[in-house]
């Protein structure tokens, strides 16, 4: 958790708080995510209140970001209805859609993208010189 | 009857994954970056085969035509330290994009290797941007100088493991590749050094094939011609034969002056080798002893004078 009565915290650079908030936001959605569906798959009516609102202020954290860079605006502004604006329970599609809209913008601006090393090729020298930083 | 192959079906007398990296050589070259290709391999293997191959694809990609071997006018392959920096020279001025360090017997005598370092150092430093790549045949890169590799001069080791009547096998390693062997070099113990190349993996394999008749004649009569001079300024050593230019330089007088008080003295040359003639170190006890003469009647004429 990012504490914000914590001096440290001050001196931390906002881009490293809010990937740790974007990435908090992540974990508590999947966590909430999890146990409804435990409980939708034992047959239990489960609440989506909580699923809803962590889902919500997940898309909150990237909000402005896809607003100013208009990437997908168009999948955004229908997600956007489906959490805002809809009374109804969301469909098992329409989370399954959500989640991997914001997932993929996680893997996009490189927070959750772990696999970064570059695939080359073996046998041409230079690139294998370049790799190990021999250029 | 079977028809000797000089060039395999895509072309080329080597792998085509041989051609795709020296291609990026010449792009490096071209962005005025240094790159030095080395071919290291036991006595016959045909690492200067090989580098003659290559220098013939990367003149013909600058359509240019094969590299000359004629033993009068070689600009690309130099035989020995002392053409090496001629040659280079002579690429910079045709505008030819690739020179051949053979090693021509080089390594066999001593204080040569670091000679060949000091030598191939400066000559970095001083022509990095002249865009020629320098194929060095030699039959162990261990012997270069850290310094080389500290500047990540050398790109790539071609390293000639066996060669049978009509091709040849060969492992290439990259730069990163090349600082293990030398670390497992240094490592092993003296008479297991050999398996410093197959404790490291090679990048790719490959293997090429024979030069045509035409051109292997006149290598072999190339690489022979280099060999021989060596062989030939080894055996004036050993044997301790004096040129006229040799006594002229211990008198401290003319070749002239030399040839006049040998040939009034009667004193006949020892042998011809290639053209020159060569003394017997004899010789220089002799002249020497003429030269005191003539200094003394010299004080003597002075005394005479005075008297």
């Amino acid at each position: 958790m990012v504490d914000f009565n914590n001096e440290s915290t001050v001196g931390t650079p906002s881009a490293n708080l809010v990937k740790i908030l974007i990435l908090q936001a992540r974990a508590n959605a999947l966590d909430s995510l999890e146990k409804y569906n435990k409980q939708y798959s034992s047959g239990i009516q489960a609440d989506q209140g909580i699923l809803k609102s962590r889902l919500c202020s997940w898309l909150l954290e990237h909000s402005a970001y896809i607003e100013r860079t208009e990437k997908n605006i168009e999948e955004y502004n229908k997600i956007k209805g489906y959490i805002f604006f809809n009374e109804k329970d969301l469909t098992p599609e329409q989370i399954q859609k959500i989640v991997e809209f914001l997932n993929n913008i996680c893997d996009s601006i490189k927070l959750t993208r772990i696999d970064l090393k570059k695939a080359y090729d073996r046998t041409m020298v230079e690139e294998d010189n370049k790799n190990n930083d021999l250029s | 009857m079977k028809i000797k192959k000089f060039v395999y079906d895509h072309g080329l007398p080597y792998s085509e994954k041989l051609q795709e990296n020296i291609k990026a050589q010449i792009k490096r070259v071209e962005n005025k970056r240094a790159s030095m290709i080395l071919i290291d391999g036991a006595v016959g293997t045909g690492k200067t085969t090989l580098a003659v191959e290559i220098a013939n694809e990367i003149n013909k990609i600058h359509k240019l035509p094969n590299i000359k071997l004629k033993i009068k006018d070689h600009p690309q392959i130099a035989l020995g330290g002392k053409e090496f920096t001629g040659c280079f020279r002579e690429c910079n001025k045709q505008k030819l994009p690739v020179v051949i360090y053979d090693e021509g017997g080089d390594f066999s005598r001593r204080g040569a290797i670091t000679q060949f370092n000091a030598m191939i150092n400066r000559l970095f430093e001083t022509y990095r941007g002249f865009k020629i790549i320098v194929i060095i045949c030699l039959p162990n890169f261990n012997v270069l100088d850290n310094l080389l590799f500290e500047n990540n001069i050398p790109r790539m080791l071609i390293h000639i493991k066996d060669r049978s009547k009509n091709y040849g096998s060969f492992r290439v390693y990259s730069l990163s590749q090349m600082n293990w062997i030398r670390y497992w070099a240094d490592k092993l113990p003296k008479g297991a050094k050999h398996k410093c190349y197959s404790n490291v993996l090679p990048n790719f394999y490959g293997q090429f094939l024979n030069l045509p008749k035409e051109q292997e004649k006149a290598l072999d009569k190339l690489s022979t011609y280099g060999k021989k001079s060596v062989l030939v300024d080894t055996e004036i050593k050993l044997k301790g034969l004096k040129s006229y230019d040799d006594l002229a330089k211990a008198c401290n007088r003319s070749q002239l002056w030399v040839s006049l008080t040998l040939k009034k003295l009667k004193i006949k040359y020892k042998t011809i080798i290639g053209r020159k003639r060569y003394f017997s170190k004899d010789v220089l006890d002799v002249l020497y002893s003429k030269l005191e003469e003539i200094k003394e009647n010299e004080t003597r004429g002075r005394k005479k004078k005075r008297s």
